[in-house]
């Protein structure tokens, strides 16, 4: 069967573990040829050794997606090795959260600088490179918070809900320059770091399910774009209200 | 081997447009398809179409306006193939024009099938899938269930009630493993849309506009149908990167 994404080239951030691990996975597997970024260098260079192991392509870069000039370092040495970039998926992301009365200003900060300001700095050296190559794709992991809230998460629900309204700024900017900016939502996905978030008994998803539904986004023509899309576990908790 | 073997849908609308595509694209991955629509023409062809590339399709004529017609749908579904899998509320109505000259009738047909023909199939979905231990409806909504055309009143507020039904559907269906998922559509190249050179029926006419492909469409329904049991694409909104949607206007 035809690849998906032959030819195509992608930015992955937060690509060395969880759900951007698995649309590495997933995208490497369509032909695409994907940079990984993330903090860990281990992480990135063991996800990025499966992924060779299975005859996919992908390049570790170890980047801060809050570092202005890190995020500049890392567009610029993809570039450079792929010559255009078709494709970058904000992924990165930190969940960290608590009664907002105890909250430090500096948890704060930190989620917001990752999670918003990350997405912020990585789509706008995407639109340098984009705007000149004549088009795009940009694709924001958000949260089922973008609607929903859970108790004691503030910066993550805030900036998720940023995190919408970029994806949103940056569609309609991008519209006369061929770039589109679509969102994913997911519910709970089983990765591998502990969430203390997650009540006992909840449901999970797998990332592998996540990951069809970036390759489903990634896939589509140019001319064509899904502007955001919701996949959650399907006894979870958030449609009626509470 | 298809991702969907085994298993039974049934698409309303499934003469044209996106429902024929997603009844085709099922199909293509091992589903058994029951289609329904009112034109029982342009059901055989797809029945045609479909079992010329080896996939299993049945017609059932019907209107989702009427309830013993719904109710005459499942029966015909379970009795042929014992289920009913996934229910693709497709079929639908798009009417319009300036408020003050918009007839009682129009209305009424605009909300009869995209309204109440949305509540009848799933009510019957759901006293097939309970018993069955799950099941899986996916609604065909619009752009319009988030933001109007120009004299579109009917069509939008058909579209927004589709909302309010998908997630009514995924809550209480919650507890019998039904799930219940949405997808929007932007301006979609069907034959209607054809033969009106790209241009909208639902409300005021601004030209031509651009289009995404039915076949991109139908994947992205495919995606949702393809879910494990306990994963559900609750929405998803997929449009041609020109259309004019997201900024003010």
């Amino acid at each position: 069967m035809a690849q998906l994404l032959a030819g195509k080239t992608a930015i992955v951030t937060g690509g060395g573990s969880g759900i951007g691990k698995a649309i590495a996975v997933a995208f490497a597997a369509e032909g695409c040829r994907v940079a990984i970024a993330g903090r860990t260098e281990a992480r990135l260079k063991e996800t990025a050794a499966a992924i060779g192991k299975s005859d996919g392509k992908c390049t570790p870069v170890v980047a801060d997606v809050a570092d202005e000039g890190q995020v500049a370092g890392l567009f610029k040495k993809v570039h450079a090795e792929f010559g255009r970039l078709d494709l970058l998926v904000n992924n990165a992301g930190l969940t960290q959260g608590g009664p907002i009365d105890e909250m430090s200003f500096d948890t704060w900060r930190k989620v917001l600088s990752v999670n918003l300001d990350g997405v912020f700095l990585c789509s706008r050296e995407a639109f340098r490179i984009m705007k000149a190559q004549r088009g795009g794709r940009i694709i924001n992991i958000g949260s089922i918070s973008t609607a929903v809230p859970r108790p004691d998460a503030a910066p993550y629900s805030a900036s998720k809900n940023g995190v919408w309204g970029l994806t949103k700024s940056v569609s309609i900017d991008g519209r006369p320059f061929g770039i589109s900016c679509g969102q994913l939502n997911p519910g709970n996905v089983q990765v591998e770091r502990f969430e203390p978030a997650f009540q006992p008994g909840e449901t999970m998803l797998r990332p592998h399910d996540i990951a069809r539904a970036a390759v489903y986004m990634a896939s589509l023509p140019p001319d064509a774009f899904v502007l955001s899309m919701t996949v959650m576990p399907s006894k979870q908790k958030l449609v009626g209200r509470g | 081997m298809g991702q969907l073997d085994g298993k039974v849908a049934i698409v309303t609308g499934a003469g044209t447009g996106i429902g024929k595509g997603i009844a085709k694209a099922f199909a293509a991955e091992g589903c058994a398809v029951v289609v329904n629509g009112r034109n029982i023409e342009s059901l055989n062809q797809t029945v045609a179409e479909v079992r010329d590339t080896g996939g299993k399709s049945h017609a059932v004529q019907g209107d989702v306006t009427q309830e013993a017609s719904v109710k005459h749908l499942f029966d015909e579904t379970v009795r042929r193939y014992g289920r009913v899998d996934i229910l693709v509320n497709n079929a639908g109505r798009v009417a319009g024009g300036p408020l003050d000259q918009l007839t009682l009738e129009k209305w009424n047909d605009v909300l009869g099938v995209n309204v109440t023909g949305v509540f009848l199939c799933t009510r019957e979905a759901f006293r097939v899938m309970k018993p069955q231990g799950g099941g899986r409806i996916i609604n065909i909504g619009s752009l319009a269930s988030e933001r109007p055309r120009e004299d579109s009143a009917p069509y939008t507020v058909s579209k927004h009630a589709v909302t309010g039904l998908t997630r009514s559907a995924a809550l209480d269906g919650r507890a019998f493993g039904i799930s219940c998922g949405q997808l929007n559509p932007g301006n979609t190249n069907v034959e209607r849309r054809r033969a009106a050179g790209g241009r909208s029926a639902s409300g005021r006419d601004v030209g031509p506009e651009p289009l995404i492909s039915v076949e991109d469409m139908a994947r992205a329904a495919l995606y949702m149908a393809t879910l494990p049991p306990d994963a559900n694409c609750l929405e998803m909104t997929v449009l041609p990167m020109q259309q004019v949607y997201l900024g003010r206007g």
